[in-house]
């Protein structure tokens, strides 16, 4: 081999070479590092995400308990209302129901045709007495006028008497009939059977309501409980990690162990006195690597990690206190 | 709020591990290094605790401990060091210069919140 190449080789060519791949090595962790921050930083914008929406939904939530409440309280008056109602109309109609009874009650005792009759009977005897007086007066002559004015009276006091009592016959019948007509204008059984039904309902209605209500209260509260248990998931998973993101740092020490050792190997083989052995420099910049860099076996042992066993995970050695 | 001092040259560490701190309920300080971390202390900065990484420019993790260590009000503050070296020799090391515990990373935040409490409460 030309001695002058093997001289241009390590003097200048290697160092290069070693300086080119420390840059590179060293531009790969900054980049994992820019990466591993803007990781972070995205972390972040997810638990402030989640912790917003958390709180919104838990804002929401809470106003839709407020909502409820208040629905729930009017509902309370309404019943309240209600029952103070059907109470009052069922008194009313219970009134009308006592007093459609006394009516027709009193109605049945006013049996007023009977005595019409008997005055008008009374009447017309009246009034064929009063004929037969007149008859017997004319037929005693002379000094029984006086009579026969009396007897005329009689007779028009019984046309009086007749007419009155027609007159009487009449306004009863006008009477009963405006009674009659009262009571069939009062709330008739079919329609307090169907107020009945339609207070029953409502009650259900009523009923209903107030267990949706129950019901959105429930599943709000799920809801909240729901999201904040999705918070606690959020900030452990972030936490656990951050806590993997701090590779990054393993990892820039790795590197920059190696590149240590790239950069001495440049060095001796710059300023290498001409015709060295090359398994010297090398040696020697092996050497240096092993010197800065553990490896993964040996910082397993060291630290006890073991794979596949949970129980020592973390390592006894992982945290230790003096 | 207790305060923790977290002294680490990189962002990574420091971005993440005052995260994992705050979310335990500690205040966190950091210091991108630990020229500056020991500054801050013979400024007067008198944190609950001190996390110092061990391999930093200029000034190393051992060091700042040694230089902690001097400073009055910093003598008995508890100091953990936060490293990825895991060799016995150097623990010995950090101890003999008045470290208080030795984490690696990184540190499982379960671990770290119960030595937190452990070191903070006592």
């Amino acid at each position: 081999m030309n001695p002058d190449y093997v001289a241009s080789f390590f003097g200048s060519e290697v160092p290069e070479f070693t300086e080119l791949v420390s840059t590179h090595l060293l531009e790969i962790v900054d980049q994992t590092e820019d990466a591993s921050l803007a990781l972070i930083s995205r972390l972040e914008d997810i638990e402030r995400t989640s912790k917003d929406f958390a709180r919104e939904l838990s804002n929401q939530a809470t106003e839709l308990n407020t909502l409820t409440a208040n629905s729930d309280a009017k509902l309370a008056e309404s019943e309240g209302a209600f029952s103070d109602m059907v109470e009052r109309f069922e008194a009313v109609i219970a009134a009308q129901r006592r007093d459609r009874e006394s009516v027709e009650s009193i109605l049945s005792s006013l049996r007023v045709d009977d005595e019409v009759d008997e005055i008008s009977t009374i009447a017309r005897a009246t009034n064929i007495l009063a004929l037969n007086t007149m008859i017997e007066a004319s037929r005693a002559g002379p000094g029984s006028e006086g009579l026969t004015v009396i007897a005329a009276e009689f007779r028009d006091l019984s046309h009086k008497i007749a007419r009155s009592a027609q007159a009487i016959g009449k306004t009863i019948v006008g009477i009963q009939t405006a009674i009659n007509e009262t009571i069939a204008n009062q709330a008739s059984v079919s329609e307090i059977r169907a107020y009945t039904d339609a207070s029953s309902t409502l009650r259900e209605a009523m009923g209903a309501l107030r267990s949706d209500n129950d019901a959105v209260t429930s599943f709000s509260r799920e809801l909240v409980e729901s999201a904040q248990t999705s918070v606690k998931t959020v900030d452990s998973q972030l936490v656990e990690t951050l806590s993997h993101v701090q590779f990054q740092d393993r990892l820039r020490q790795s590197v920059e162990a190696v590149v240590t050792a790239h950069r001495r190997l440049g060095e001796l083989c710059a300023h290498a006195p001409q015709g060295s052995s090359l398994d010297e420099h090398v040696a020697e910049a092996i050497a240096a690597l092993r010197s800065g860099y553990v490896s993964h076996e040996q910082r397993v042992k060291d630290e006890g990690l073991s794979t596949g066993d949970e129980d020592n995970k973390a390592g006894a050695r992982a945290i230790e206190l003096f | 709020m207790p305060t923790v001092f977290l002294i680490d040259d990189s962002k990574t560490i420091l971005a993440s591990m005052s995260r994992i701190i705050e979310k335990s309920g500690y205040e966190v300080q950091v210091a991108a290094g630990g020229q500056e971390a020991v500054e801050r202390l013979e400024a007067g900065l008198q944190p609950s605790l001190i996390i110092t990484d061990l391999n930093m420019p200029c000034l190393n993790g051992l060091q700042v401990i040694e230089r902690a260590r001097r400073i009055a009000h910093c003598r008995f503050i508890p100091i953990l060091v936060l490293t990825t070296e895991s060799q016995q020799s150097k623990r010995d090391e950090a101890k003999a210069l008045g470290a208080t515990g030795w984490l690696v990373k990184p540190a499982d935040p379960d671990q770290l919140a119960g030595v937190l409490k452990q070191l903070i409460k006592t």
